[in-house]
């Protein structure tokens, strides 16, 4: 399988976001499958950021930092990342290798000052062996009718032919056409599909892409869907539940910190039974950490934050497709279950880019509405067609408010009910892990979320299988320690923390020693770095 | 529905304002399309003594929880019930924007003065000469005015009264629920056990017509500030009529316009 990385770079604002997603678009329409890492700070204009784009003719979910190709708006960017090119890369900038004078070319030709990035990506696709008509069409696909149209044209054939020179570097893709998709996307279009009525969110990276994406549906023509931002995470939380509770299908996001703001209405949807989704995109901390890079710190307040014992399901997806999924399933348990469902990721699934053979169907969610919400799990009754009560004290079945021992014990006990019974039917028929690789490779590594890619394509190199944990609640125990049971092997835990939070609990709940891998700079792994610690 | 049995304290204020809204709420016939929210305090007991649907809400948060259920639903009326401590100390914030969103749904503040259900801390609008276990040497800090801050964040109804009124209070109540936006009642009430203001409260209290202007409404709040001295004036302030935020949203206005909950879109 080949690898080849380019890796775009320039100020906030110049676009190589833009030129990355610009070259992925016409890769993928190829036949290629390609994953595009976003690496940017918490600034809106002027500061460096850049992209690293990793093509492969086979599914590919991580990149390289021994790049082919280095695209350099501007001079930064060759200081900072040069030392990654490797002996045969080439270079695209203003200053060395395949100098490109924007400058006078925009001159010449009385071209718009915003179109100079199109004249690199033209530059790119020749070097890549592309034709121009694949730039042309996605140029046509996103441009025509708006103002720069004629100018990125024109822009395109001239850069086009401002070198003859090829790398034939680019394996032999498919020749399929293929989907790329964000995990923002993912969870917004399968939350859509899953019939969400009301997002309630506060903005936060890296969880605020979603909002974006919905509020493109809140204003289609006929929209059925409605955004709200409150006040804070207090209120977004509280909200939900009121509009969820009136019978709305109603989900909240945000990150950590939003998170703990809310974590005292997540246990009010505990003992209220009032259905709930959480998009809960984790970024490191703690305090406000470093806002847009990636880090897998908040395991444990996804799995037992708020007060009291309640039912909880926390999914965490690992990439786009899986993101669709998880969301689709978060809706299905909390409709059905009456119950708090948690979708947990993390920057690096949140906005990175994944290559989809195709976007996965999601199911249809119905909700059982009745009388009484005496049946716990199941149907529930609403507000203007029968009287519903429901509180945040402990209450009897009507929901009126009871000290009384008994009450207590038989509401905690129809909660426990609900996990109990939640719980047999995820662990007997969702996907609650995925194992990957050889029978007979030795080692075993464990891992979950934005981990996935990086593991998958290291695979190959290190002689181990890999159990993807897709069910933090409920732990698919059996089947972890079964895996565990049949490796040879040492049993590795790959997570972003500094702590070992999932490597803690397969430690407590296999009765196992694992060996940690930990990566805690807030950037991502490479398979290389997976490959050099795996023995 | 079995409701729960009263564990208000014998001669509790409460029970006036139950009184009232019960009236109110017979008397404007609502009770088919009515969610109530209610606070955490003495006050929130009222949620279990109301054969009514709604949500007993966390502390502080009957706002943001009656906001969610009238976007959940815009065709229901939604009522919250909260206490001064509440409403001004744990959700302030709502508060304001509450008012500022004018949203169609009533908020009625029980105040007393103190957070009783804990037994007896001051609160926001505690009067500074306040003492109680916690606070030996007084409370300090100008008590707040929720009326005036209503009236500056944009509330478009804003009234007071005295709960022992029972027949005043039913009337503004049923005003407030009436008014198409957010509408804000304060009842004054005495808490007999940790802030009994009965005797102040009944010979102090004045019935205002409702202003004309926004300068004359604040005026007229600026009369008392809740330091348990001179004039306090009841009745309503202020009361506009402004666009509501479900009008404004276009999928809520088309759930009213069809009276369609979002389950049948
Ligand atoms: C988050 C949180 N903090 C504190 C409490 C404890 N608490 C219960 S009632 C109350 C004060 C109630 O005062 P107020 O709202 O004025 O109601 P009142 O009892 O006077 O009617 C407090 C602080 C709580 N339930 N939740």
């Amino acid at each position: 399988m080949v690898r080849v990385n380019i890796l775009f770079g320039g100020q906030a604002g110049q676009g190589a976001n833009e030129l990355a997603e610009t070259i992925s678009n016409i890769l993928v329409k190829a036949g290629y499958y390609v994953f595009n890492y976003r690496d940017y700070g918490s600034f809106v204009r002027g500061e460096h950021n850049f992209n690293i784009l990793c093509i492969s003719e086979k599914p590919v979910y991580s990149y390289d930092n021994e790049i082919d190709i280095l695209v350099a708006l501007d001079k930064k960017t060759l200081d900072l990342h040069s030392k990654k090119l490797k002996k045969t890369g080439a270079i695209i900038s203003k200053e060395q290798g395949l100098k490109i004078d924007t400058a006078k070319i925009i001159e010449q030709h009385k071209l718009d000052k915003r179109i100079e990035n199109m004249i690199f990506a033209a530059v790119l696709v020749k070097l890549l062996g592309l034709n121009i008509n694949e730039l042309n069409n996605y140029i046509d696909k996103k441009f025509r009718g708006k103002s720069l149209y004629e100018d990125d044209i024109k822009a395109a054939k001239i850069g086009y032919d401002l070198t003859n020179k090829k790398l034939n570097i680019l394996p032999k893709s498919d020749s399929k056409e293929k989907i790329i998709l964000t995990g923002s996307e993912g969870i917004s279009i399968s939350a859509i599909d899953s019939g969400l009525d009301i997002y309630f969110a506060y903005p936060m990276t890296p969880a605020t892409p979603v909002m974006h994406i919905l509020a493109k549906y809140e204003t289609k023509k006929d929209s059925k869907f409605m955004m709200f931002q409150p006040e804070n995470e207090i209120a977004v939380a509280n909200m939900a539940l009121g509009a969820s509770f009136a019978g709305a299908r109603s989900m909240v996001g945000t990150s950590g910190g939003g998170f703990d703001l809310m974590s005292e209405a997540l246990s009010l949807q505990g003992i209220s039974e009032i259905p709930l989704v959480v998009y809960l995109a984790s970024r490191p901390g703690p305090g406000t950490g470093i806002p847009t890079y990636s880090m897998q710190q908040d395991i444990n307040i996804a799995l037992y934050s708020s007060h009291g014992e309640f039912p909880r399901a926390v999914i965490i997806p690992g990439d786009a497709e899986e993101c669709i999924q998880a969301t689709n399933s978060s809706f299905y348990l909390s409709q059905k279950y009456r119950t708090l469902s948690i979708i947990l990721s993390d920057k690096h699934v949140a906005e990175s880019k994944f290559t989809l053979t195709s976007v996965p169907k999601v199911n249809e969610i119905k909700t059982n509405f009745a009388k009484t919400d005496k049946n716990y799990a199941g149907a529930r009754c609403l507000p203007g067609i029968n009287i519903c009560k429901a509180s945040s004290y402990t209450h009897d079945e009507y929901g009126i408010v009871s000290e009384l021992s008994s009450v207590n014990i038989s509401m905690l006990d129809k909660l426990n009910k609900k996990t109990e019974i939640m719980n047999k039917e995820i662990l007997s028929k969702f996907e609650t892990i995925k194992i990957y690789g050889k029978n007979n490779a030795k080692n075993l590594i464990i891992g979950a979320g934005s981990v996935k890619g990086v593991i998958l394509d290291s695979l190959d190199e290190i002689n181990s299988r890999f159990l993807q944990i897709i069910y933090l609640a409920p732990l698919d125990i059996e089947k972890i320690k079964k895996e565990i049971k049949n490796c040879k092997g040492k049993i590795y835990v790959v997570e972003y923390n500094s702590t070992g939070q999932l490597a803690q609990i397969i430690e407590d709940k296999c009765r196992v020693k694992v060996e940690k891998i930990l990566k805690y700079d807030a950037r991502p792994f490479t398979p290389k770095d997976i490959i050099k610690r795996v023995h | 529905m079995k409701l729960a049995d009263i564990t208000w304290c014998p001669g509790c204020s409460n029970f006036s304002i139950l009184a009232s809204v019960q009236n109110t709420i017979k008397e404007l016939g609502i009770e088919k399309n009515l969610a109530i929210t209610t606070g955490i305090g003495c006050h929130g007991k009222i949620f279990d003594y109301l054969p009514y649907s709604g949500v007993y809400c966390l502390h502080g948060r009957a706002i943001p929880t009656g906001i969610g259920i009238k976007i959940g639903n815009p065709n229901l009326k939604v009522i919250c019930f909260t206490g001064d401590g509440d409403t001004y100390a744990e959700g302030i914030g709502h508060f304001i924007h509450a008012c500022r969103y004018n949203i169609d749904m009533t908020l009625i503040v029980h105040n007393n003065q103190t957070f009783s259900l804990t037994t007896g801390q001051p609160t926001p609008t505690s009067e500074p000469t306040y003492k109680d276990k916690t606070m030996l040497i007084g409370s300090f800090g100008q008590p707040l005015n929720p009326i005036k801050l209503a009236l500056s964040a944009g509330a478009s109804f804003v009234a007071r009264t005295y709960a022992n009124d029972i027949k005043h209070t039913t009337e503004i109540l049923k005003q407030a629920i009436k008014h198409k936006g957010f509408s804000f009642v304060e009842i004054l009430q005495p808490c007999i056990i940790f802030h009994d203001t009965r005797k102040i409260l009944s010979e102090n209290i004045y019935k205002i017509n409702t202003s004309k202007n926004l300068d004359e409404a604040m005026k007229k709040a600026s009369e008392y500030n809740y330091n348990l001295k001179g004039k306090i004036p009841v009745g309503i302030f202020w009361q506009e009529e402004k666009q509501t935020l479900e009008e404004q949203w276009p999928q809520l206005k088309n759930l009213m316009d069809k009276n369609l909950m979002w389950k049948d879109l």
